[in-house]
């Protein structure tokens, strides 16, 4: 139990204000009103917006017989919207309630559109198509700074959040392409039906790099969220996205490449197993209370599933049950819905993605979920027996 | 009267600061982890390797049999289905089922493999038969499991059956239209309705809960806005008429059903389904609806019109949909507080 003096010391101490006025004033009745699928529709809602504005502004450029400098009338637009919107957002719209009301809802669709013709107007400017320039890591490098600029500026984390996510993609696409530029031989197209067992390869090893670099990025971009958050209040919105981006990542892409071009069996992603194996680890680690819980039996018969799993490549069903078990221990159910969404997508891609016959395929899967099973008995009647009369599905 | 400095906070309590707005949901989440035992989320590992593990199983059992029932002789594919069958039964029973979660897992696998067993039995003597029979018995013969085992994932699993026996049958026996989309809607309806006025009136029973309320307010959801999606596409541009004996005569029918089904789904989220977000994202998901009819109908229309046309269409556009959305947004002010008031609970 927690006292209220100490929950109000506690709070603001960790930078949320709270006061005994603010305790013992009206309900505001906000049950749900900040939920997450709330949130989500006003995105939607926010976009639906922000398509409808995009096309009267292409309207727009025609009508002015702009069609060849479009770029730096979006260039224009989205600076103005941009400073407009988040100036709005650093003086008059700070609290939640503000920032989920109408007016804020108007305000973020102008924010969405400033940024998405910034963004169309950093294309632009480059002039280049954008599945095949070579500057694409301009337009991520400065997207990026602007995101990173907008966070420090304002605090509106329904744009922060879609700002963070689109950062992320337009880096780990434009490392894939720095990559493929370097190591893949010049002319080399992806639309070439038949392609030699060594650009198949050479594309793997590509894949499996971007995938290891943006993973291991990812991993310490979300230590670092967690380290801060443990000192100081920070929003939890960057790391639900660089969660959901690392989630993404996860997914068995070169697998599924392999399959598609018919090719031989490919060699296994060992680094991405030791980036999850020691991240998962420090977060199991994180969870319990430290490195010294590893001494105890059943934190050491948890500690070799994890490597089992991380050996068996099975890494994006680690990173479900680890967010599914760092939600739990956060109370955050965003993390915990991110894990359960993402658990049974990786399940059936995992299987699915495996070189193996289909006979083969319902051995592994009786096998594995009856390791699951005695492990989970071992742990709950010969290590744990604390644990025992757990009921109530 | 008490000091409220030496007031203690309780898991419980928290909730309720949050749930009345007082405490933002970052102090909600930094004060439950000072209060709540640190080692709680064992139970949860405990209950998601049990699904996992057992849902890992079955399907392998389900694949195996799928994909190999060629290589093997028919007694051996109906006598391993029924010892697992049997396995499972018998485990079941020894564990009990009533709030029992290895039991109730148990029931889960048997009526899986009765279903598998009945695959198998129709591969070995093919009769003829259509598909739909096989998932009505199936959905017949698993039925008093799943009233004894008192597990809302047993229900799922009953539901999904039945909703497949249904479906195939219209597909089967009658016909390729739509309009089936209506009953799907309405089961859907009815259980989430069932479920959550059950759970009101027993509280922390094992039908309370939200999960299931979520699953198939979310189905119904989708059903309902697709059929009302539907009705404007046909409005608007006619639809093909496929292997439809009442050649799409009642394609109206269906639309404006799905439109009534989505109203009362609208009710009753409102009345009897106690965490608030759901109906906001009714509210606010018909809000969006409502907005792509309107560019369907008459925005689209706009657009044909040059340079003009895409200026005034999105301006115009934008202005309806932001119209629609303060409509909702003031309406959920409007009643967010009374029913806070009235519907807290366990669900939310």
């Amino acid at each position: 139990m927690l006292s209220r003096a100490q929950a109000i010391e506690n709070l603001n101490a960790y930078g949320i204000p709270l006061s005994e006025e603010a305790l013992d004033g009206d309900s505001k009745g906000n049950n749900g009103e900040f939920g997450i699928f709330a949130i989500i529709i006003r995105v939607l809602a926010g976009l639906f917006i922000l398509g409808m504005t995009i096309v009267s502004i292409t309207g727009f450029v025609a009508l002015l017989g702009l069609e060849q400098q479009w770029e730096f009338v979006a260039g224009a637009i989205g600076i103005l919207a941009t400073g407009f919107s988040a100036w709005k957002f650093r003086h008059n719209y700070k609290t939640l309630e503000k920032q989920y009301s109408f007016k804020g809802l108007l305000y973020l669709s102008l924010l969405l559109v400033g940024k998405a013709c910034l963004l169309a107007a950093l294309f632009g400017w480059l002039g280049e198509d954008f599945w095949r320039t070579d500057t694409i890591w301009i337009v991520a490098v400065v997207f990026t700074a602007i995101t990173v600029a907008s966070c420090m500026y304002y605090r509106m984390y329904l744009e922060a959040f879609l700002a963070v996510l689109v950062s992320l993609c337009l880096l780990d696409f434009s490392l894939g392409q720095l990559l493929r530029n370097w190591l893949l031989p010049d002319g080399w197209s992806p639309y070439v039906r038949d392609l030699s067992s060594e650009t198949i390869l050479l594309v793997h090893s590509v894949v499996l790099s971007v995938d290891l670099i943006s993973a291991l990025f990812l991993a310490v971009f979300v230590a670092a969220l967690l380290w801060f958050q443990r000192h100081r209040y920070l929003s939890s919105v960057y790391l639900y996205a660089v969660m959901l981006f690392l989630g993404y990542k996860l997914m068995p892409g070169s697998k599924f490449f392999a399959i598609i071009r018919n090719a031989e069996s490919l060699p296994t992603n060992w680094g991405l197993s030791i980036v999850l194996l020691i991240a998962v680890v420090s977060l199991y680690a994180f969870l319990i209370g430290g490195w010294r819980k590893f001494l105890s039996i059943e934190h050491f018969i948890v500690a070799i599933g994890i490597a089992i799993l991380a050996a068996l490549s099975l890494h994006g069903v680690l990173f479900a049950a680890a967010l599914m078990a760092f939600g739990r221990v956060r109370h955050d159910q965003v993390s915990w819905v991110i894990g359960m969404l993402y658990l049974p997508i990786y399940l059936f891609a995992y299987y699915y993605s495996l070189d193996a016959t289909l006979l083969i395929k319902s051995y592994l899967l009786i096998g594995s979920g009856v390791a699951i099973l005695l492990i989970r008995y071992a742990l709950i009647h010969l290590v744990l027996p604390s644990l025992k009369g757990v009921t109530h599905a | 009267m008490t000091d409220n400095t030496e007031q203690q906070f309780s898991i419980a309590e928290i909730d309720k600061l949050y749930r009345n707005g007082k405490l933002p949901r970052a102090g909600m989440q930094f004060l439950k982890q000072m209060v709540a035992p640190r080692n709680v989320w064992g139970q949860w590992a405990d209950k998601l390797s049990l699904v996992v593990g057992v849902v890992l199983v079955l399907a392998g059992v389900i694949f195996f049999f799928a994909f190999n029932w060629k290589d093997m002789a028919g007694w051996q594919k109906l006598g391993l289905i029924n010892l697992g069958l049997v396995a499972c039964v018998s485990a079941a029973v020894w564990h009990g089922l009533g709030q029992v979660v290895v039991g109730q897992a148990l029931a889960i696998a048997a009526s899986v493999f009765v279903g598998v067993f009945m695959a198998v039995f129709g591969q070995i003597y093919q009769t003829g038969a259509d598909a739909y029979q096989l998932f009505m018995m199936w959905s017949i013969l698993i039925l008093p499991w799943v009233i004894l085992s008192k597990s809302l994932a047993h229900w799922t699993l009953w539901l999904v059956v039945l909703l497949t026996f249904v479906s195939a049958f219209w597909l089967q026996a009658i016909s390729s239209g739509f309009e089936i989309l209506t009953l799907l809607a309405a089961i859907g309806l009815v259980s989430f309705a069932a479920q959550s006025y059950l759970a009101s009136k027993r509280p922390d029973s094992w039908l309370d809960h939200s999960w299931f309320s979520w699953l198939w307010v979310i189905y119904t959801f989708a059903i309902t806005a697709y059929l009302c999606g539907l009705l404007v596409f046909k409005m608007r541009y006619g639809l093909y008429v496929g292997r439809d004996p009442f050649l799409g005569q009642y394609q109206y029918l269906a639309g404006y059903f799905g439109l009534v089904l989505h109203a009362i789904g609208y009710y009753l989220t409102f009345r009897y389904f106690k965490n608030l977000v759901s109906a906001q994202i009714w509210t606010l998901i018909t809000a969006i609806l409502v907005s792509a009819v309107f560019l369907i109908l008459f925005a689209e229309a706009l657009f044909d019109n040059g340079e003009v046309g895409f200026l005034l269409g999105g301006l115009i556009a934008a202005a309806a949909v932001t119209g629609v959305f303060w409509g909702g947004i003031r309406f959920l002010s409007a009643h967010q507080f009374d029913r806070h008031q009235g519907k807290g609970g366990a669900n939310a």
